[in-house]
């Protein structure tokens, strides 16, 4: 499979980086070469390995539904780069312009 | 409608249901609808640098008591995924829920079609996830505002299959869906505040195999509100169908927002392909083994859900279907009808039970405007009062005198009436002496009635039962005077 | 000799048992005093640390010295002087990760293992360098700036964790956390001459330590000797109800050498450097431990685990998937840095991003991004999983036959800064050695292994099976009376020792 400039747009789009040309152009080859090194696991006969990376728990041992300390609103807005009002500020946007 | 040729309208529904936990999903503290911004939170919930989210075990419970009740399948092991996107109102950058290993598959929910029949609506899924946080928009202005109270609330989120047929079918099945959980106390299911939100995916198949694409409508926030938008797009689609040519091949399903002003949908954007949300495994979340053992017992305690009960109310209880409806429209009313219901020597009679909750209880409650809960009588104190009755201990004056007292004091009515000595009194020479004493002291009145005058009589009868106190048994005393009269 | 010994310079044990002993004159503050010096004289030099924190140190210190006094008990770690890795939350001080996104961003909460620490009466003097959110193996992804090498400063200290490594190497401190998702505490370590473990996956909670691939990220300890680490792994370990994948294994306790006679030593095929560029030293320090090891009476097992040769492309799609995705949360919107150059939401995210994060991070999210894609995750991210399960599976045999895998760390020793830089797989193949570990969850450390002609570190790993901490202790300890391998101070040529 081949990564290109245009893949590496999209790719930086779904992630929400905004890529300089000048940087689309230096790292599509960086990728391209990794991912002809990582390729290597196409060949690996794994079989049906099951996925999971660790074993499941008992309902038990999940958290009891007991109310514990909530952050201060002051602590939390004071990192905040813009607020109002005990409201986070971002910029005007639309429900349907990111719907999820 | 159009006069163009009407189609068929499918409707799949998508509900997220709010649980009612203490705590959030993944972190330990609180939700409350209506908090000042930004205060019901902690470090999962802002998705701070090193917060790891502990997932809440009731949550689990809900979810599967939920599913329980909706009939469907409770997997044995069930596992949390990543469903990566951006959103302001979504701090993490990923919202934890489950993808390929739902809780909950496989169930239905009945509701009536329109024709009164018994219809199954089948559940595809019933998976838990996180509540994000809520965005509002300057009107005009140049800046949105988040608040991440809500982020982290348990959500439940029921996936019907396309079965529901009509405007009509999907207020019912949101209905059922309301009536349920209020039964189970899973959820508060009040859409105006959002902790049951629906959107529907609808679209129109006509003779032939025409469809149209297929709708989501979002933004609905009442029953009422579903139905509309229904109606509108069943219209709409069937217009574009014909007029424009539009059909599931050569158009993407899209995305309308109900306008509650106008009542109509608006357009918002076509879902060109699957959104790309690079789902993976919550790796901070090992997956959770659900024995048997739980399922059963979280079965065992499901309580009678309300379609069941209003069946088996109609059907070994006699009420009829309104009695039935009134009586089981409210949870916290059906527990205490069955509650009142329960006698010392089993069942007692539902009719007057039914009568007393019907005609005194209901009309209390509406004069006083208070509900159930703020009521001194207990369910007990009424069954004692209807035993009382039965047994003729009273009569039926005693018997309504005493529930307006009981139900302010919520004093046992059995109690009162040893106490007071209420009871009726049936004794024949006890009778005869009030019923002689009557003649006495109406003498006139029983001159009037030997010589013809009728009316006469209910004074002398009248007279008697003030003698008794008005406890003597109308019955026994209008025999006596019978006699005693000639 | 003895009495000329700074007491920073002594081992741990020693350190905090007279800073108990009401009848030492030896203090906390003392301690941390002496720490604070050292990092002001030597550290322009190295740049191992990127804050100091004298005044919470201080005041930790008083606390210890005033339960002292009281005569109470503050800990097996009491006065000791610890550094912290920038990428684990100490509550109120500034947290970057070595990253400009997370602008001025103060943690209101702190780690669960700094909270531990400090509870067993260690004194937090500093926050250390690191590769940018930990990704990287020579400390230059640093958006403040590289650490260099205490015995050349002309080279990389190894990374991620290549501040604390050259902290403790340079004596600043005696103690440092670290964290390892495919290394990090390993290869500065051997990199720096100094010991360092990851711990089993799951013994230390990650509650507090910034994700960078969460079911690879382990917090360890990093030290001169294994009984240091040995006290400060036991000081964090346990399971929390912060961290859900925290587990219940046997606790790493006490001290003491292992038998060596009848010890089932590993030896993996598919980690031999034979024919490597600049492996050499790597390889004779290997044979010359091996052969220490036999004549100590262990036993020697070859061993073949084929899906080794695999582990760097196995780990360089699952570590920057879950990257990608734990990175997410770095917007702009509740904390960290904004560009002030945001029209619209999107700009907002994608132009914050951009400032934000350096290339290496960049460059990861993309890798990540597109492994977990769709049309693209069932190769890449499925498969990768699947693979990782069968070499965990691998190691879980491998341990069937012996007690400890023994091999090299790195590949080379310590490069020149600015070597790999322009080359993102050369820096990659750099783990060949040590990502196994992380993707099969298990216990590995790195111990001195002597040094190259030219005064190099060289380092080797012990491997364990899952809980197996205290006994590679033991056989780290047993080892280094046997080789006589042990850290050994470097001389920094720009710092007096204070």
């Amino acid at each position: 499979m081949e990564i290109d400039e245009g893949l590496v747009r999209k790719i930086a789009e779904l992630a929400r980086l905004e890529l300089t040309e000048e940087e689309v152009h230096e790292i599509a080859p960086q990728l391209r070469r990794i991912f002809e090194h990582v390729d290597r696991i196409q060949q690996l006969e794994v079989g049906d390995a099951d996925p999971a990376t660790q074993d499941p728990i008992d309902l038990d041992a999940l958290r009891a539904d007991d109310a514990g300390e909530t952050l201060d609103p002051d602590s939390v807005l004071r990192n905040a780069p813009a607020h109002d009002d005990g409201f986070f500020v971002v910029p005007r946007f639309f429900d349907e312009e990111v719907e999820d | 409608m159009s006069e163009h040729s009407a189609g068929r309208v499918l409707v799949g529904m998508e509900v997220h249901l709010q649980l009612k936990t203490n705590t959030k999903c993944f972190s330990p503290t609180p939700y409350r609808y209506g908090a000042e911004p930004n205060t019901l939170i902690d470090p999962v919930v802002m998705g701070l640098p090193g917060a790891l989210p502990v997932l809440n075990r009731e949550a689990v419970r809900l979810a599967i008591r939920t599913g329980l009740a909706l009939g469907c399948e409770v997997a044995e092991v069930t596992k949390w995924d990543r469903k990566n996107y951006f959103y302001p109102d979504l701090p993490k950058g990923y919202q934890i829920s489950q993808y390929d290993q739902p809780l909950c598959i496989d169930g239905a929910i009945e509701i009536d079609d329109d024709d009164g029949n018994p219809k199954r609506v089948r559940i595809r899924r019933a998976h838990l996830e996180e509540d994000t946080g809520k965005s509002t928009h300057d009107e005009g202005g140049a800046a949105s505002r988040v608040d991440l109270n809500r982020a982290g609330a348990p959500l439940l989120e029921i996936v019907s299959e396309p079965d529901i047929a009509s405007a009509g079918e999907a207020m019912r099945y949101l209905d059922a869906l309301r009536e349920i959980v209020a039964y189970l106390g899973t959820s508060d299911g009040n859409m105006q505040e959002g902790n049951l939100r629906c959107e529907p995916n609808i679209n129109v198949l006509f003779d032939g195999g025409g469809k149209t694409p297929i709708v989501e409508v979002k933004n609905l926030n009442s029953v009422r509100n579903v139905g509309l938008a229904i109606e509108y797009e069943t219209e709409r689609q069937t217009r574009a169908y014909h007029e424009r040519g539009q059909t599931m091949e050569n158009t993407p399903r899209s995305t309308r927002g109900w306008d509650d002003d106008k009542g109509v949908t608006v357009h918002q954007r076509f879902k060109e392909s699957e959104d790309d949300y690079r789902y993976f495994p919550e790796p901070d979340l090992p997956p959770v083994t659900i024995t048997r053992d739980f399922v059963e017992a979280e079965r065992e305690a499901l309580p009678e859900l309300p379609r069941a009960r209003r069946a088996r109310y109609r059907e070994a209880l006699g009420l009829s279907e309104y009695d039935a409806g009134v009586l089981t429209a409210e949870p916290a009313l059906s527990a205490w009808y069955e509650q009142a219901l329960a006698g010392p020597e089993g069942t007692r009679d539902a009719k007057a039970v039914a009568n007393w909750i019907q005609g005194e209880l209901l009309r209390y409650l509406n004069d006083q405007k208070i509900d159930l809960a703020a009521v001194a009588l207990t369910p007990e104190g009424l069954g004692e009062l209807v035993d009382l009755r039965a047994a003729g201990s009273i009569n039926s004056r005693t018997a309504k005198d005493l529930f307006r007292e009981v139900i302010e004091s919520g004093a046992s009515p059995a109690a009162l009436v040893a106490e007071r000595r209420l009871g009726q009194v049936s004794d024949r020479g006890a009778v005869e002496a009030a019923v002689r004493a009557a003649m006495e002291a109406q003498a006139k009145a029983v001159e009037a009635f030997r010589a013809g005058n009728e009316k006469a009589r209910g004074r002398i009868f009248g007279e008697a039962m003030k003698q008794l106190s008005g406890r003597g048994d109308p019955q026994l005393v209008n025999e006596v005077l019978s006699e005693l009269l000639g | 000799m003895e009495g000329l010994t700074n007491p920073l310079d002594l081992p741990v044990a020693e350190m905090a048992a007279r800073v108990r002993n009401i009848d030492d004159p030896l203090t906390a503050s003392e301690l941390v005093e002496t720490s604070l010096l050292r990092i002001e004289a030597i550290d322009p030099a190295l740049h191992a640390f990127l804050r100091t924190t004298p005044e919470l140190a201080r005041e930790q210190a008083r606390v210890v010295d005033a339960r002292v006094e009281a005569g109470e008990d503050p800990g097996p770690l009491a006065g000791v002087p610890l550094g912290v890795k920038d990428n684990i939350a100490v509550e109120g001080v500034p947290l970057t990760c070595a990253s400009k996104i997370l602008g001025n961003y103060v943690p209101p909460t702190g780690a669960t293992s700094v909270r531990r620490a400090v509870d067993a009466g260690a004194c937090i003097v500093g926050k250390t360098n690191l590769d940018e959110f930990g990704m990287g193996s020579s400390t230059e992804n640093s958006a403040f700036g590289p650490t260099r090498n205490p015995y050349d400063l002309e080279r990389v200290p190894g990374g991620s964790s290549g501040g604390s490594a050259a902290a403790v190497a340079a004596g600043m401190v005696p103690l440092a956390l670290g964290s390892d998702t495919g290394g990090s505490i390993r290869q500065p370590a051997a990199l720096s001459g100094i010991v360092g473990m990851k711990p089993t996956y799951g013994r230390v909670s990650r509650n507090g330590l910034v994700a960078f691939a969460s079911s690879l990220d382990q917090v360890g300890p990093m030290a001169r000797s294994a009984a240091d680490a040995r006290i400060l792994l036991g000081a964090i370990q346990g399971t929390d109800p912060a961290d859900a994948t925290t587990r219940d294994l046997p606790a790493v306790t006490g001290s003491g050498a292992a038998e060596l006679a009848g010890l089932r030593i590993g030896r993996v095929e598919e980690f031999s450097l034979a024919g490597v560029a600049g492996g050499e030293p790597m390889e004779a320090a290997m044979g010359d431990v091996h052969k220490a090891l036999e004549e100590a009476g262990a036993e020697s097992v070859e061993l073949s685990i084929p899906l080794v040769k695999s582990s760097i492309p196995i780990y360089y799609i699952v570590a920057p998937a879950e990257a990608s995705s734990n990175l997410a949360r770095y917007d702009g919107v509740r904390y960290g840095h904004r560009t002030s150059d945001a029209g619209a939401l999107q700009a907002l995210y994608a132009k914050t991003r951009d400032e934000g994060f350096g290339a290496e991070v960049k460059r990861r999210i993309l890798i990540g991004t597109f492994a977990l894609s769709a049309g693209y995750a069932d190769a890449y991210y499925k498969r990768a999983m699947a693979a990782r399960s069968a070499l965990r599976r691998g190691f879980e045999r491998a341990f069937e036959r012996c007690d400890v895998i023994v091999s090299a760390t790195t590949p080379t020793p310590a490069f020149l800064l600015g070597e790999k830089v322009d080359d993102p797989l050369a820096m990659y193949l750099c783990d060949i050695l040590t990502v196994a570990s992380n993707l099969a969850g298990i216990p590995v450390m790195n111990v001195p292994a002597g040094q190259t002609e030219d005064g190099l570190p060289v380092g080797m790993q012990l491997w364990g099976p899952a809980g197996s901490e205290a006994r590679l202790f033991d056989v780290a300890e047993a080892l280094a009376e046997t080789t006589g391998h042990a850290y050994r101070a470097p001389v920094i040529p720009a710092g007096g020792d204070a």
